[in-house]
């Protein structure tokens, strides 16, 4: 009976869950969803994390290759991350070029990259003006089940802190380069951005972490991406209804909060993955 | 009511604090003559056109039951269209949606197309401002009307509003707001480089206080406009 009402009026269904503060799922209003991270599963990439959020499957690639360094730029690398939802993540999307939803995380990864300087550039830097790495971040969604920002960026940071990149010389007689795939170093991860998405509803009530059907009955999204130290490095608002700033000042120190334990999450796995 | 093409130029707002103020605003409404509503406004030397097609008919595959179909498309200057492009599109879309009253054009498209003219700091929030008088212009239903604002924080945390692209690419962090005229309430906000959670309130609060003197030239514009016709 509940799932025929379900059908019928799906908005007037959640308003009675949220009414008594709590959602079909049973968790509470501020509550995420279990999150479990798995580093190093793909072998043939530089770097690579699975991430679960709930039932929102993330996996993240990052392969390095070599480059010319760019004109304007050339004690620079490139990093360069990609969003794919392809249609086996969900029946909403279809086979071909991407879709607007992944454009838009595409686009949203790539700022997240950019403002919080989670690698320096020239870091990346090989040889100025000659040779230079670029990280391919391929960030492929296996089950879209909402939240896919927050859980494309820690599947990010995952793979980035996993990363080995070999050593490069360049011999000076021939001008070319030397790997050296025995000796490898891990990339210096300066900051750790951690996204924490909410949703509104009715223009009033904030929740944590929304599955797909609560995105779809949502008025509006919100993703607020934090650093060590409460440094904003994106607040990504992209319309729907309006907050005011109390409400922010509320998802500010939730996302706070969550900062703290994705980053207790990271450490954890990243110290089990030592001895290898 | 098809008015001529009036040019109401707007005034050179400046709060209190002398690195709050405004550039100069202009706008032009309908002044094309295909679409049901168009606009040019103007920043300093930003320019963005907009034109609205709407309510018209929608593609089955698209109409929603119970409301209009919004669409933006929003093209560069130079060069096709990109991710970035897209990006700004939804957040445009999303930002109309919540002002366009749908509910009362069901199974409908309401199309926006937005041409960037030049572009000289402050792009975002010049297409906000241009899509939301080319809505008006229209005589598309809309509970509020919404502004962009743009605030820069540079090293040492001063904010600028309104910047021009030269203080854009030497700031710390790039903000870009859009609020409701009722309750200047947050209904979009994209930003760049890093900031800390008290920026955030200043410039919040910042850009509440130069929405008003947007909408008051909204409101002066449409006036002169039809108080001359």
């Amino acid at each position: 009976m509940a799932a025929g009402f379900k059908t019928v009026e799906p908005l007037e269904y959640y308003r009675r869950f949220l009414k008594e503060n709590c959602r079909p799922d049973g968790r509470e209003l501020g509550e995420f969803r279990t999150t479990t991270v798995n580093i190093g599963s793909i072998s043939t990439a530089d770097g690579s994390a699975l991430v679960k959020l709930g039932n929102t499957t993330v996996i993240c690639g990052v392969k390095a290759e070599f480059a010319a360094p760019p004109t304007d730029a050339p004690d620079k690398g490139y990093i360069v991350p990609n969003v794919d939802l392809p249609p086996l993540c969900s029946s909403r999307f279809r086979a071909g070029p991407p879709g607007e939803e992944a454009q838009v995380a595409s686009q949203f990864i790539a700022d997240v990259i950019e403002n919080s300087q989670i690698i320096q550039k020239e870091d990346l830097c090989i040889s100025p003006g000659k040779l230079a790495w670029v990280l391919y971040c391929d960030l492929i969604c296996l089950d879209y089940d909402g939240n896919i920002l927050d859980a494309c960026t820690f599947a990010l940071l995952a793979a980035l802190k996993n990363v080995q990149l070999p050593e490069v010389t360049i011999n000076e007689e021939t001008a070319l380069a030397q790997v050296n795939l025995k000796k490898k170093n891990y990339l210096n991860i300066r900051t750790h951005p951690v996204a924490t998405s909410f949703a509104v509803f009715d223009d009033t009530l904030l929740i944590v972490d929304p599955t797909g059907e609560e995105e779809r009955l949502a008025t509006g999204t919100l993703t607020v991406v934090m650093d060590e130290e409460s440094k904003l490095c994106c607040l990504h608002k992209p319309g729907g209804s309006g907050l005011t700033g109390a409400k922010l000042q509320d998802c500010m120190s939730r996302a706070v909060t969550r900062h703290k334990e994705v980053k207790k999450l990271m450490d954890e796995v990243i110290k089990s993955m030592k001895p290898k | 009511m098809e008015g001529p093409p009036h040019s109401d130029r707007g005034t050179e707002s400046g709060p209190k604090v002398p690195s709050c103020s405004l550039r100069h605003f202009a706008c032009e409404q309908n002044l094309l003559s295909r679409p049901d509503g168009s606009a040019s406004f103007l920043q300093g030397d930003t320019s963005v056109l907009a034109g609205v097609y709407g309510p018209a008919e929608v593609k089955v595959n698209k109409e929603i039951f119970n409301k209009a179909t919004l669409e933006v498309i929003l093209r560069p200057k130079i060069g096709l269209p990109g991710v970035a492009e897209k990006s700004r599109e939804r957040m445009i879309r999303n930002t109309c949606e919540a002002a366009v009253l749908g509910a009362l054009h069901p199974r409908t498209s309401i199309t926006v197309v937005l041409q960037v003219v030049s572009d000289a700091g402050s792009l975002l929030a010049c297409c906000l401002n241009a899509a939301c008088m080319a809505l008006v212009d229209a005589g598309v239903p809309m509970k509020a009307l919404f502004c962009g604002i743009t605030c820069a924080l540079d090293s040492d945390g001063t904010i600028t509003l309104d910047p021009t692209d030269k203080q854009e690419k030497e700031a710390r962090a790039v903000l870009t707001f859009a609020l409701d005229s009722v309750e200047q309430k947050l209904l979009m906000s994209t930003t760049k480089g890093f900031y800390s959670n008290s920026e955030l309130q200043q410039c919040l609060a910042a850009a509440q206080a130069a929405s008003q003197h947007v909408f008051r030239f909204y409101r002066e514009s449409l006036q002169r406009r039809y108080s001359k016709s």
